[in-house]
């Protein structure tokens, strides 16, 4: 299988500030790969490193093969990009942003902008500035696809949509992806990835801290759990073997659960109980958990 | 061409607007005021007679030639040179600064075409902005000298003349590329716009007021002087090569810039 990315020891840095060190991706081909962290991880500096927006400090990165800063306009013929953050002309319309964007491409793409505008329910008559951020984020979808790029590349694509729009991009996305278009998916909203990802980096501190297949990922389930115990001394007897991140403070007692939940529920029935809270940990958490799980 | 197109569309209007202003500034000057000056020169001169010579050099005025058509024309140049060099410096920011004022450098600059393209075609639809104008500039005043008393022919003194607002423009259209491209954010076209045409101005005023001649090559509207066209036929050489240093350097810093600098956030 042909790799689309391909990063060795890619590194970015500000000034003395961090931006990404040494990150390793390699992005096949026809997969759609999940690039996840939290806010500040280097998520948006990979991605304009890669589209040339900002200069590596050391490393190589290819697409296609060509070099992102010398071979950049090769690359970008076969790319659809969404930034996280979609601006575009003041006081254009809709319509005459995406026939101005089109014309970079050597294809008619008029069928596809209207075809996706009708799917994604917008007036492209309206002017952009007009706009909501939803409306301007399906701007930004049309214009990315427009082309039908090889490669798609997608930086937290789905703020501003409602959860049916969303619906109808990963639809999208996946039909792009079923035609032969690779896709890289930046967000730190871990249910979206796993919804649409084969694989998955985790990126945390400007570093790639792991790499898996979707899968692997979501049978790993953790669940943040809060305790609250009749005495202190019950909560500092109470025991379970796959918790870590262990609190207990008084009668409470908090920790960090990996493995199912129906254990947890049957341990918890016979435990001296006044209250119990059980919630999705943040990413966060879980990140710290895939960073240290036998040293916490 | 999609992105020449583009360019054009983006700095028509103000190319219209500017050009109206200043032809109808041109007229203004030369049509109504210069006949009413000249009716009443003896009235006029004792006025001017009053003035600290000083005050009237700040304001490119030569009494010598005051009431001459090309004379009157050299000191109007002050007015409508400042106004072209507005325009240069609203065409170029507005053409080098669009995507940072609209915060929308991502979309351009992930396009397929290099960012050195992207800036070539930029200043070629400055520039055919720039040489439209001066073709409707010399026209117009063609018609003008033609239908005054004017001393000159179509001759190398009128073609110096007329051309001083278009190198002008040339020097503030390297001037705004240079802002537009240095800046982080834009976030207006006027205060760029006026800052930089009123700034080389008041430098310009102040040099001629205390006379330093070597001061002129850091006042830009000295380096085409039309009242030294009036009174020896040509432009100063030292300040030509002043112009031309300063417009290749803005030129080439705007062009490291831009085909450069990082982007970092939209």
């Amino acid at each position: 299988m042909r790799t689309v990315i391909e990063t060795s020891k890619l590194t970015k840095s500000y000034g003395k500030s961090r931006g990404i060190i040494d990150v390793d991706l390699s992005v096949n081909e026809g997969e759609i790969f999940g690039f996840i962290g939290p806010n500040g991880a280097g998520k948006s500096t990979t991605i304009r490193t890669l589209l040339n927006l900002i200069h590596k400090s050391s490393g190589e990165a290819h697409i296609f093969g060509y070099d992102c800063e010398k071979q950049s306009d090769l690359i970008l013929q076969h790319v659809g990009y969404l930034p996280s953050e979609v601006f575009y002309y003041e006081k254009m319309k809709a319509k005459d942003l995406l026939k101005y964007s089109a014309s970079f491409y050597k294809k008619d793409c008029s069928k596809r902008i209207a075809e996706l505008a009708d799917r994604l329910e917008l007036n492209l008559n309206q002017r952009i500035d007009a706009m909501s951020l939803g409306n301007r984020k399906k701007v930004g979808i049309i214009q990315g696809l427009l082309h039908q790029p090889s490669l798609i590349i997608l930086d937290e694509p789905t703020s501003g949509l409602d959860p049916l729009m969303q619906r109808t991009f990963f639809d999208i996305i996946k039909e792009e992806n079923k035609k032969g278009a690779t896709v890289l998916f930046s967000s730190h909203i871990l249910s979206e990835v796993q919804q649409i990802c084969d694989r998955v980096a985790i990126i945390k501190e400007g570093r790639i801290i792991n790499t898996q297949k979707i899968s692997e990922l979501v049978e790993t389930n953790y669940k943040r759990v809060q305790l609250v115990f009749r005495t202190e001394a019950l909560a500092n007897q109470f025991m379970i073997k796959e918790a870590t991140q262990v609190e207990v403070d008084g009668k409470k007692m908090n920790f960090l659960y990996r493995g199912y939940v129906q254990d947890l529920l049957k341990l918890i029935a016979y435990a001296d109980i006044l209250d119990v809270n059980i919630e999705n940990p943040s990413l966060e958490e879980i990140f710290m958990h895939y960073y240290t799980p036998e040293e916490a | 061409m999609n992105v020449y197109r583009f360019e054009i569309k983006n700095i028509l209007w103000t190319f219209m607007i500017w050009t109206i202003i200043i032809l109808a500034v041109e007229m203004i000057f030369m049509i109504g005021l210069f006949p009413s000056f000249k009716e009443s020169e003896d009235a006029v001169m004792a006025v001017f007679n009053n003035f600290p010579s000083q005050l009237l050099k700040s304001i490119n005025l030569e009494i010598e030639t005051f009431f001459s058509f090309e004379g009157f024309y050299a000191f109007a140049y002050i007015y409508v040179g400042i106004m072209s060099a507005m325009m240069a410096v609203s065409l170029s920011i507005r053409a080098f600064g669009h995507e940072k004022k609209s915060h929308c450098q991502d979309f351009l600059m992930t396009k397929p075409i290099t960012r050195a393209h992207l800036f070539n075609i930029k200043i070629v639809a400055v520039l055919s902005a720039i040489i439209c104008f001066n073709i409707i500039f010399v026209g117009a005043n063609l018609l003008l000298f033609m239908k005054n008393e004017a001393q000159f022919g179509i001759d190398s003194e009128f073609i110096l003349l007329v051309g001083a607002p278009f190198l002008t423009q040339l020097v503030f259209l390297a001037l705004g590329m240079l802002y537009a491209t240095q800046v982080k954010h834009i976030r207006n076209y006027a205060g760029p716009i006026v800052s930089i045409g009123l700034g080389a101005y008041i430098i310009t005023a102040v040099v001629q007021l205390i006379e330093k001649e070597a001061l002129k090559v850091i006042a830009p509207f000295s380096y085409f002087d039309p009242n030294r066209i009036v009174t020896e036929g040509m432009y100063d050489s030292r300040l030509i090569v002043a112009a031309c240093v300063l417009t290749f350097f803005c030129m080439g810093k705007s062009y490291i810039n831009y085909t450069k600098k990082e982007i970092i956030e939209a």
